[in-house]
């Protein structure tokens, strides 16, 4: 009798210890706060706030090391663990990463350590046979919080597009955040990379919202849209190459519109004592506004969006209408990404707005815009400036397309110039760029192909003065993106495609294509006598080999 | 056909039909790293590009860091604020604070440092930067590496371990609550 109690009990144990046991909770972190003054903002160590680590993973882990339940927080930070073995030691895992099958797939690794993916986790505790909740929170004091105030930025701003189209699917993406990042910078690479400064004895910008955001935006217009600035420092006082000021101007207004919080700002470290610096993206003072200004860009954009009427700014389109022109034509228009292709797009999609839209372009300082082009400005920078796309003819040179120092080196304005044209009848077109004001200046260009917009060539030889190549052109429009890469104040070139009606003063040395070994022809009379010599010189060894003499 | 190639070769030569690279292959000392700004994607911050050279040295011996700072601005001034790492010390006694007058002829700004430190590893000099225009200024921060001896490995942010997957996970301790639901 003894012994069949004790075998039930037994198996009253079994029963028990074999039992399915849930484990919830809540996964947050812990958020450094800005403080504005005026211009300057600092993150206020005094006010750190618990936020809900949204979409992340969530892992059950047993004491051999093996993952027995997986699953992801959702908007408010709870997950749910179903069905665990009761009675058995598991710790909870939290991984720095957003993944949602065909959704996203997004995650915050250490790139100064083998790319190690940021984890937090409890210890090991029975799953006992009651329903637990087991919560963890990510603690700014440990730095344990970046990563996931970093994935908590990047959510907001996949929402925003998630509002305007629920079929999005993001491409992967890497956050690459470390304490040691302190020479990095922060910036997206073109591909599937944001890197973000962690210098905690200087800059580090984990907390810095909107900077996570405006990098996103560059990774947004990448993916989804089409983005053809060509990178480099910029500040929104700056006159800035159309398609650098485009992708800056949308990055910070990004940041407002995913926030709802206009203060831009950039927060970091000095001597041990916090500085910082802030602007507003919708009403910061007009430091030469124009269409080569990021901070004129920020602020159409803004003004677009925002619910906020003042003044010139007498529409709220909200989102959609901008993310639609940013998938749609901004993809595809034959011009270069700018500030005159996105407003025309618009004006098209929403042309019962048209006025509207036209009052907030005006309150830049921007003469309306009609086309893609961006023609019939205003003459409000120098004259160089004008046309924003130079029109050539082939078989006509075109006078004076000049490039200039006046507003900075690499990516300001005028720094390149565009010329645009269209073939008819496809064949090898021969390309040449001569500088006509003098020798010393080295002109580049690459030729783009309108529609599809495609990359056709790239022509950077050093050859003082010229460049020039043979290319087969099919027919269609094309642009021509011409830059000197001499410091030189001011270089004025003849841009041919075809015949060339019109050429410089001779120079030293002549065409030779990009990256080339060759043979360049001398152009000293002297010579030429000399190379006629040894030509005609060749068959005489020859015939006197031969016959012995 | 010997003299053929003797008399050819000269005269080729001086008529400049021999084959050359088109670019020019850059020669460096390994001993002096270099670093810039110049053409790399910046966030948003005030228009200056910082580009260095910083001799690597033996700890206690004296590394030349020269500095140079572009601006795009073409007005105002440009205000800099050093800072070195404990472990370094500023040998010339290069000002902390320095200012200087852009103009448009003047937009690069030379910051010649020379450094030296007992304790081997990679040290840093960072500037903090601004251009005052009057009006609200935006900053930019630099560091410049100061390379003493052989460097030593970064620390570890948290204990690097391999997850189940393989991949590569950095672990550290988070506050846990638990509670029994009734």
């Amino acid at each position: 009798m003894r012994n069949k109690w004790s075998i039930l009990l037994l198996l009253l144990l079994s029963t028990l210890s074999l039992s399915a046991v849930n484990i919830s909770g809540t996964i947050s972190y812990e958020r450094v706060h800005p403080l504005h003054n005026g211009g300057s903002t600092i993150l206020d160590y005094n006010n750190i706030t618990t936020e809900k680590a949204k979409q992340v993973i969530v892992e059950a882990i047993n004491s051999s090391g093996d993952r027995v339940a997986t699953t992801s927080t959702d908007d408010n930070g709870e997950y749910l663990l179903s069905n665990l073995q009761s009675n058995t030691n598991i710790k909870i895992r939290v991984y720095a990463k957003m993944l949602k099958s065909s959704k996203w797939d997004v995650k915050v690794i250490d790139n100064i350590h083998g790319n190690a993916q940021y984890v937090i986790e409890g210890n090991f505790h029975s799953t006992g046979t009651q329903n637990r909740r087991r919560s963890l929170t990510a603690q700014a004091s440990t730095k344990q919080s970046p990563p996931f105030a970093i994935l908590d930025s990047v959510y907001g701003a996949m929402k925003k597009v998630i509002s305007a189209d629920s079929s999005v699917v993001f491409p992967p993406l890497k956050m690459n955040w470390s304490i040691n990042n302190t020479e990095s910078g922060t910036y997206y690479d073109g591909d599937d990379n944001i890197m973000i400064q962690g210098d905690q004895k200087g800059d580090s910008d984990e907390y810095d919202d909107h900077i996570m955001i405006h990098e996103w935006g560059h990774y947004f217009e990448a993916k989804f849209s089409r983005a053809d600035s060509i990178g480099g420092g910029h500040a929104s006082g700056n006159h800035l190459d159309i398609r650098l000021a485009f992708g800056e101007g949308w990055g910070n207004a990004l940041s407002g519109m995913v926030t709802d919080d206009p203060i831009y700002f950039d927060t970091m470290t000095s001597n041990g004592t916090p500085v910082g610096w802030n602007m507003n993206v919708e009403s910061a003072t007009h430091d030469t506004p124009g269409w080569f200004s990021e901070a004129s860009t920020q602020r159409i954009l803004y003004d677009l969006y925002d619910s906020h009427d003042d003044g010139a700014d007498q529409l709220s389109l909200g989102f959609k209408p901008i993310y639609d022109v940013l998938v749609g034509s901004q993809k595809t228009t034959k011009a270069f990404t700018s500030i005159f292709t996105f407003t025309t797009a618009l004006k098209e999609n929403n042309s019962n707005d048209s006025g509207k839209i036209d009052s907030i372009i005006s309150n830049e300082n921007i003469a309306t815009i009609d086309d893609i082009y961006g023609s019939n400005r205003l003459n409000n920078t120098e004259e160089e400036s004008l046309p924003i796309y130079a029109k050539l003819t082939i078989d006509q040179t075109l006078d004076n397309v000049c490039t200039t120092k006046k507003y900075g080196l690499n990516n300001k304005l005028n720094n390149h110039k565009f010329v645009k044209f269209n073939i008819k009848n496809s064949g090898t077109y021969p390309i040449r760029i001569e500088q006509n004001n003098g020798t010393i200046s080295d002109p580049d260009f690459i030729l783009f192909k309108s529609s599809p917009f495609t990359q056709v060539s790239l022509s950077e030889s050093a050859t003082k003065g010229l460049e020039e190549d043979s290319l087969y052109l099919e027919t269609g429009d094309y642009l021509l993106d011409i830059y000197n890469t001499n410091n030189i104040s001011k270089s004025c070139f003849y841009v041919s495609v075809g015949k060339v009606t019109l050429r410089g003063e001779k120079r030293e040395g002549s065409a030779s294509s990009s990256n080339s070994v060759g043979f360049s022809l001398p152009n000293n009379p002297l010579k030429i006598i000399l190379l006629i010599l040894v030509i005609s010189l060749i068959p005489a060894l020859f015939i006197r080999k031969e016959l012995k003499i | 056909m010997k003299k053929t190639k003797l008399l050819l070769a000269p005269l080729l030569i001086v008529m400049g039909l021999q084959a050359k690279p088109t670019e020019e292959t850059k020669v460096e000392n390994s001993n002096i790293k270099s670093g810039t700004t110049l053409g790399h994607y910046q966030k948003p911050g005030a228009p200056i590009d910082m580009s260095y050279d910083s001799t690597k040295v033996n700890a206690g011996e004296v590394s030349d860091i020269n500095i140079t700072l572009t601006t795009s601005a073409i007005s105002g001034t440009m205000q800099v604020s050093l800072t070195f790492d404990e472990a370094i010390k500023n040998v010339n006694n290069t000002e902390e604070n320095l200012t200087f007058e852009i103009t448009p002829e003047q937009r690069s700004f030379p910051i010649n440092i020379q450094a030296s430190s007992d304790i081997d590893g990679l040290h840093y000099i960072r500037l903090l930067t601004k251009v005052d225009k009057g009006t609200a200024s935006k900053l930019r921060a630099f560091a410049v590496p100061v390379y003493i001896g052989e460097p030593k490995p970064k620390a570890k942010s948290a204990n690097i371990m391999k997850a189940m997957s393989g991949e590569n996970i950095s672990v550290s301790k988070a506050v846990e609550t638990i509670e029994v639901i009734e």
